[in-house]
């Protein structure tokens, strides 16, 4: 590399790493909800500091070697321009532009399914969730994982329960190493007879073409997989209330949009909840007369005087499959060979994507299925406008055990809805406090029921009268 | 009105139609002989001189953009300090969600063991039978040093009194200055943190004031 040139790299990667730096420092005083911010900042700050060692060392061997230096200075600065996002996300991580009574819960719940990740929670411009994290295992910065929910519904607690679904894109790494190669073989199988129909025997352009659109079909599989496997993960901790929440999202938008390079080859919404319903709502065959796990919740309502509600989840559960029952989302993939042959591997993998999501979300402390007996009493604590923040034993135990966060969003889903009956035709204004009140509840019991997880834990570090006395 | 014991307001906790709710209850030892413990919440409005010149609550045109320049609400984790200067006033609220029977009404009374070291709790110490939310708390600083409060400390004692008749802050319904039908003193509706004031929605506030802010 000419000396002229290595010498405005140089200055160009020095200010840059400068400014940085600067901002990071005036991050460094913002307000975050949680240590993972300030923890995210000082390794940032680290790895500046070491990429500010290494242009030392690259300006010191320029004379013995310019061109090697150069294109290591390149790289410095490759690297450099990588983390740039951080600050953006940084800077979106502050409490203010975040649901701050969440970020505790969220935090655990990703600690439960992502063990050794640290999470930041920030808000986004866009209208939509989404989870990334530097994929390159060697670097630690792949330990920090960016959550981001969309500012606008920052208090939106309805929609929040989608980052369960965020929470499993990391997760399947594993799962599409191993599914990836026989999927792959099969496609370009496929894509080989098709070529050979209208082509005859390839050649060397026909088999680069071949490459290429085997390549398609993968990431065109591979995005549609993800996404069904992070919905029905999604349903395997919270349940129904994915598909409710997802509906709320998606509802502004086409169910039937096809997979397409505009809209990143996302699967349509139609054939997401066509998938959760027959995978992770659908139960066990082997359920026999206890029937699926909505029946079960629907009897759990009933049992605790809740015939309404029961009735409520009924519905809603209809409405869902009434809009999967519709196949138009099916014709548009159909329409396109190249989305019909990806979407035909999508179908024979998805029994084992569930299994996959099915076995991680059953590691957690508990799911949907195991506290569905805490709705009715999180139902009735919304009806007397209360937080659903705790179980109570019995009559007698006035703390209470801090609620479950599946049962807490399944009630806050079905107490909003039993609210819309009735009240179709009240002003808009009314229907909108209400969701609001909701929402202000529902995230100060999410908070609520952190606090008291915190507290009961430090009560059971406490020695008591009676320890001191046995050890006497 | 009589104040209820410990074991009253354990029964009201359980009463089944209109209970009386606290959560969340860290400790079942908040509980005392005749108040409970609250404890010091997340959330706090703290003041901007800078921001106004001054704050007049009868004129309704600025007052909303005036309280909005003056006050700022910040959030507080657990384990992190929030400070409070002498002279300074905070709006602060209680982590304890209340859900007040209609039967029942309670005060704020702060603990004597931070009134010794200057800080002055909850001037509005009254709250309304049928209220649901956090009360909101009047911190001052009367002392002499800065004072470090932390989310979670047990800040000041609830004692409920019964009502003579039955009363509801939420559902009250009474004829207003413009002969239209109002919500009586709801103008906190379940809170989960402190409030900013809502004085400009007294509806004879106005009145009151210089004759060019009606």
């Amino acid at each position: 590399m000419n000396e002229s040139v290595f010498y405005r790299l140089r200055m160009l990667v020095a200010f840059e790493i400068d400014s940085f730096e600067k901002q990071l420092r005036a991050l460094g005083s913002s307000h975050f909800p949680s240590q993972v911010a300030s923890d995210f900042i000082s390794h940032l700050r680290g790895e500046l500091s070491s990429q500010r060692e290494a242009i030392a060392q690259i300006v010191l061997d320029y004379g013995d070697d310019p061109k090697g230096a150069g294109s290591r200075l390149r790289s410095e600065h490759r690297k450099l321009v990588e983390k740039l996002d951080y600050l953006d996300s940084l800077e979106n991580a502050q409490t203010q532009k975040v649901p701050w009574s969440l970020v505790p819960t969220i935090e655990r719940l990703a600690s439960e399914l992502l063990p050794r990740k640290r999470l930041l929670t920030a808000s986004t411009s866009e209208l939509n969730y989404g989870i990334r994290w530097y994929r390159s295992p060697k670097s630690a910065l792949q330990q920090f994982l960016i959550l981001e929910l969309p500012a606008i519904h920052k208090t939106n607690a309805f929609l929040h329960i989608l980052v369960g679904h965020e929470f499993f894109h990391p997760l399947l790494e594993k799962f599409f190493s191993r599914e990836t190669p026989p999927v792959v073989a099969r496609l370009r199988a496929t894509c080989q007879d098709q070529f050979a129909k209208a082509h005859g025997q390839g050649d060397l352009f026909q088999k680069q073409r071949l490459g290429e659109i085997v390549e398609i079909l993968r990431h065109i599989w591979h995005r549609a997989l993800e996404e069904l496997a992070c919905d029905m993960g999604c349903a395997a901790v919270f349940g129904p209330v994915c598909v409710f929440a997802g509906l709320a999202l998606a509802s502004g938008g086409n169910l039937d949009e096809p997979p397409s390079p505009e809209g990143r080859f996302y699967p349509p919404w139609r054939f997401r909840f066509r998938s959760v319903l027959r995978y992770a709502l659908a139960g066990e065959e082997e359920g026999g007369q206890q029937g699926s796990p909505l029946d079960v919740l629907a009897r759990v309502l009933r049992d605790a005087d809740f015939a309404e509600a029961a009735e409520i989840l009924e519905q809603q559960v209809q409405v869902i499959k009434g809009e999967t029952e519709q196949d138009t989302d099916l014709q548009g993939i159909k329409r396109l060979w190249h989305l019909r042959t990806a979407y035909e591997e999508v179908e024979k993998s998805l029994p084992s994507a569930w299994n996959y999501v099915k076995n991680r979300a059953e590691q957690m402390e508990r799911t949907w299925l195991t506290t569905m007996k805490e709705v009715p009493t999180h139902l009735r604590h919304l009806e007397l406008l209360v937080p659903p923040s705790v179980v109570r034993r019995d009559m007698d135990d006035a703390r209470g055990a801090p609620a479950s966060l599946s049962a807490i969003s399944i009630a806050a889903w079905l107490h909003q809805l039993r609210g819309e009956v009735p009240d179709k035709n009240a002003p808009a204004e009314t229907l909108l406090a209400d969701y609001q009140r909701t929402c202000r509840l529902v995230l100060k019991a999410f908070e609520d029921v952190e606090s008291k997880r915190r507290y009961d834990s430090r009560l059971q570090q406490v020695p008591t009268m009676d320890d001191a006395s046995q050890d006497r | 009105m009589s104040v209820l014991t410990r074991n009253a307001i354990l029964e009201q906790m359980t009463n089944p139609d209109d209970p009386l709710v606290i959560v969340p209850l860290l400790d079942e030892r908040q509980i005392g002989a005749s108040s409970v413990d609250v404890r010091l919440g997340h959330q706090f409005i703290i003041l901007r001189r800078a921001a106004v010149t001054h704050v007049d609550p009868t004129d309704r045109r600025r007052l909303a953009t005036q309280i909005q320049r003056s006050q700022h609400k910040i959030r507080v984790s657990l384990h992190e300090p929030f400070i409070i200067h002498p002279g300074q006033l905070a709006l602060g609220a209680t982590l304890e969600y209340i859900s007040l029977p209609t039967s029942l009404t309670a005060t704020v009374e702060g603990r004597s063991s931070w009134g010794r070291l200057g800080l002055i709790i909850a001037t509005a110490c009254n709250v309304d039978p049928g209220f649901k939310g956090c009360i909101t708390l009047e911190l001052v600083n009367n002392g002499e040093v800065p004072l470090v409060l932390y989310p979670g400390v047990r800040i000041a004692q609830l004692v409920f009194h019964r009502a003579e008749k039955k009363a509801s802050y939420r559902e009250e319904q009474v004829p207003s200055s413009t002969g239209q039908t109002a919500v009586a003193g709801g103008k906190y509706d379940c809170p989960v943190g402190p409030q900013f004031s809502r004085i400009d929605q007294d509806d004879e506030m106005p009145f009151w004031g210089a004759r060019d802010t009606m």
